[in-house]
């Protein structure tokens, strides 16, 4: 019953899909199957863009090198993904290691989280207990000069098993920087990624990619890698940077046909840095994405969404220990065809403020307001806030150990997120919960 | 599109339009050792240690070896052998790095960055306070290189390279039983590969030929060679791989001269 309601949460703040078409109705409660594989996905994501030690290992490096605070990138970070993984310095070739080096990682994480949760001011669950666990012993890195690579299959603690985080990179092709071709699972260069949070539990599901309108029944979000191809370019140093996806929507319905949902998303970002004054540098960015999905009997006709945003991130103070404040927004529409029953073209509003700080290394302090409002619902009748969206974090995150061996890191969040009128008569469901994360990286 | 969205957009825009076109600058003005010091403890202290003495966790794997900073000691320099480099000198290996050794490129750093952790090391030895940087080698205007001044070059290369660098590769006779002032092994370039850990250019093969290397047996050219000889030496190495600048016609006119040393007996 736990791990059931549990998951009936998660995929209330994954994809809003609330079942009930009136602000009587109760949120749905997916399939403990349904849901877990939702939760799997998530992991993928976070695993598939997690740092990894095998970096470190290879370079000599700290983890502190490329990374704000584990795992989230710096500029320095952000620059040697772009790159391929590569420090383009006649050492990235395999042989060119000594001592010999191989490319992979394990990666091992245990958690516990405490839930509470309250419909309509009365608290209907409280929960203690240990979260999944689940070992990752993947590869990635660069073979040659020309190409990278990333393989992760993931064991969950429960058997189940994952090995379709992967990807091939061409790097510099045409000789330049601005044409890099990757194919195979990418994730999405966006401003905060999924897999890049400094909580890795399903708090990550309320980050405003991953919201879905009210009954849709579409399961896209740009939050998890998608199938396809990118191609990428920036200059030296990554202070400008492009990206461009071509992919089909993961997961969607494809009996009759292998590209049933084919997608595009791109963002342009440019950072500046400022020679004198508190403000350090700011990186300002756009992205927009249009991804079909099947609708219809046979599942042939396909309907769209679109997304369109906008960020803006400032380094206050330190380039080295900074507070970095990010601010973001983000609006999506639907075709209506998407959800059942729907009278107009759903659309909704969303935006975020993110405050990072990191007074020492690796000490790191986080903290997220976040707010998701449907401008137009999609089905006659309904409330206009229903299913509109709140989210609060704060957490603080801390490397017991960081050098270019391993990383054991420890993690203590507590979140908070509301969803309007979506509980019985019309009240707020409400989900406070604490989360204590260990995560061994060698 | 609505407000709160154009409102967004406009302003990521007007940042991104404000600052298009920027880029770094040399790091020149004096930094902040306070916050270098921070700089290094991110990027720096796993090769060259906690104590910037050239022993970090890493050092042990790394050849040729991290630099000891308190020696004040440094391989490449645009100033004259055995003098301290400019802050520009020690910002080109931050942003560069040293090609083929653990030293990435540190092109990402802000300018601020670069320009403190460049204060920092200038705290580490006691010789920037009483010495101070030497003042840079004057590079005279390149001539256009030629079949005859790479024959010439050939030639002095014979004279003044081959005993360590042989016909190019490195394999010259005393290549092998060579050590640095650290006491580490250390091979001669092979010049045929088109760059070198810090040479991209003829005019860097210029100034390396001119100044040498610090700390390695790499002599500066001294009064040995005139700057037009050095200039021909130059042509020659970048004859002699497929060095930014060299074109094919004098690369495959290169390689119909005898290598170098093939008359020693």
């Amino acid at each position: 019953m736990t791990v059931r309601h549990g998951m009936a949460w998660l995929s209330l703040l994954i994809c809003s899909s609330i079942a009930a078409t009136s602000a009587e109705a109760k949120p749905r409660s997916p399939s403990p199957a349904a849901a877990r594989s939702e939760l799997y996905a998530a992991v993928r994501a976070y695993v598939a863009a997690e740092g990894i030690p095998a970096f470190a290992r290879k370079y000599g490096m700290k983890c502190s090198a490329c990374h704000l605070a584990v795992p989230v990138l710096n500029a320095y970070g952000q620059a040697f993904k772009d790159n391929g993984y590569r420090m383009k310095n006649g050492t990235d070739d395999l042989r060119a290691n000594e001592p010999g080096y191989w490319p992979v990682f394990a990666w091992l994480w245990k958690n516990y989280e405490y839930d509470l949760e309250r419909v309509g001011g009365q608290t209907v669950q409280r929960l203690g207990r240990m979260r999944d666990g689940a070992l990752v012993f993947g590869g990635m890195g660069s073979i040659s000069d020309k190409v990278s690579f990333r393989f992760l299959p993931t064991v969950y603690e429960d058997g189940f098993t994952f090995t379709d985080a992967g990807w091939i990179r061409y790097n510099q092709a045409f000789g330049t920087d601005w044409v890099n071709i990757k194919v195979g699972s990418n994730e999405f260069d966006l401003p905060i990624n999924g897999g890049r949070e400094y909580n890795m539990s399903n708090s990550r599901f309320a980050v405003l990619y991953a919201y879905a309108v009210p009954g849709t029944v579409s399961r896209f979000t740009m939050l998890f890698p998608q199938p396809g191809i990118e191609v990428m370019g920036h200059d030296l140093g990554s202070r400008n940077r492009y990206s461009v996806n071509v992919f089909t929507a993961g997961g969607a319905p494809a009996a009759h046909c292998t590209f049933c949902s084919p997608g595009v998303f791109g963002r342009v970002t440019h950072r500046h840095e400022f020679a004198n004054g508190f403000l350090r540098s700011v990186r300002a960015g756009v992205f927009g994405a249009y991804v079909t999905w099947p609708v219809g009997p046979d599942s042939s006709d396909r309907k769209g969404q679109r997304r369109l945003g906008g960020d803006v991130e400032f380094g206050l103070g330190s380039d080295v220990l900074p507070l970095r404040v990010t601010v973001m927004a983000m609006t999506g529409r639907d075709d209506r065809a998407l959800v059942p029953t729907a009278i107009q073209d759903p659309t909704f509003h969303a935006g975020l403020l993110q405050l990072e700080y990191v007074p020492s290394l690796p000490l790191v302090f986080y903290g997220r307001l976040q707010v998701v409002r449907n401008q137009r619902q999609a089905i006659a009748g309904r409330p206009a806030d229903f299913g509109d969206q709140d989210f609060q974090l704060v957490g603080v995150r801390r490397a017991l150990e960081l050098s270019s061996r391993f990383a054991w890191v420890l993690e203590l969040t507590y979140w908070r997120q509301k969803i309007k009128s979506v509980g019985p008569g019309g009240a707020d469901a409400t989900l406070n919960s604490l989360w204590l994360g260990s995560h061994l990286l060698f | 599109m609505s407000a709160m969205h154009r409102t967004v957009v406009a302003a990521a825009l007007t940042v991104g339009a404000l600052t298009v076109g920027a880029s770094p600058t040399p790091a020149q003005s004096v930094g902040d050792p306070a916050r270098g010091r921070q700089v290094y403890e991110r990027y720096c202290v796993q090769c060259h240690g906690s104590r910037a003495d050239g022993a970090g966790e890493v050092a042990r794997w790394s050849q040729p070896k991290p630099r000891d900073f308190r020696q004040g000691l440094f391989k490449f320099s645009s100033t004259p052998f055995g003098f301290l480099p400019t802050t520009a000198d020690l910002d080109r290996v931050i942003q560069s790095g040293l090609y083929g050794t653990r030293m990435p490129p540190f092109a990402a750093l802000s300018t601020r960055e670069r320009r403190d952790v460049i204060a920092y090391l200038q705290t580490l030895s006691p010789r920037w306070r009483t010495e101070g940087p030497g003042k840079p080698i004057a590079i005279p205007d390149e001539p256009a290189p030629t079949r005859e001044s790479i024959t010439r070059g050939r030639e002095l290369f014979e004279a003044n390279c081959s005993k360590c660098h042989g016909d190019g590769t490195g394999n010259g006779p005393s290549g092998a039983k060579l050590v640095d002032d650290w006491g580490s092994a250390i091979a001669p370039a092979n010049l045929t590969l088109g760059r070198a850990k810090w040479a991209r250019t003829a005019r860097d093969i210029y100034l390396r030929t001119m100044a040498g290397i610090n700390g390695t047996p790499m002599p500066e050219s001294g009064d040995a060679l005139t700057p037009d000889q050095v200039w021909q030496v130059a042509h020659y190495v970048q004859a002699l791989g497929a060095w930014p600048g060299s074109t094919r016609e004098l690369r495959e006119f290169a390689t119909q001269l005898p290598p170098p040393g093939a008359a020693a007996p």
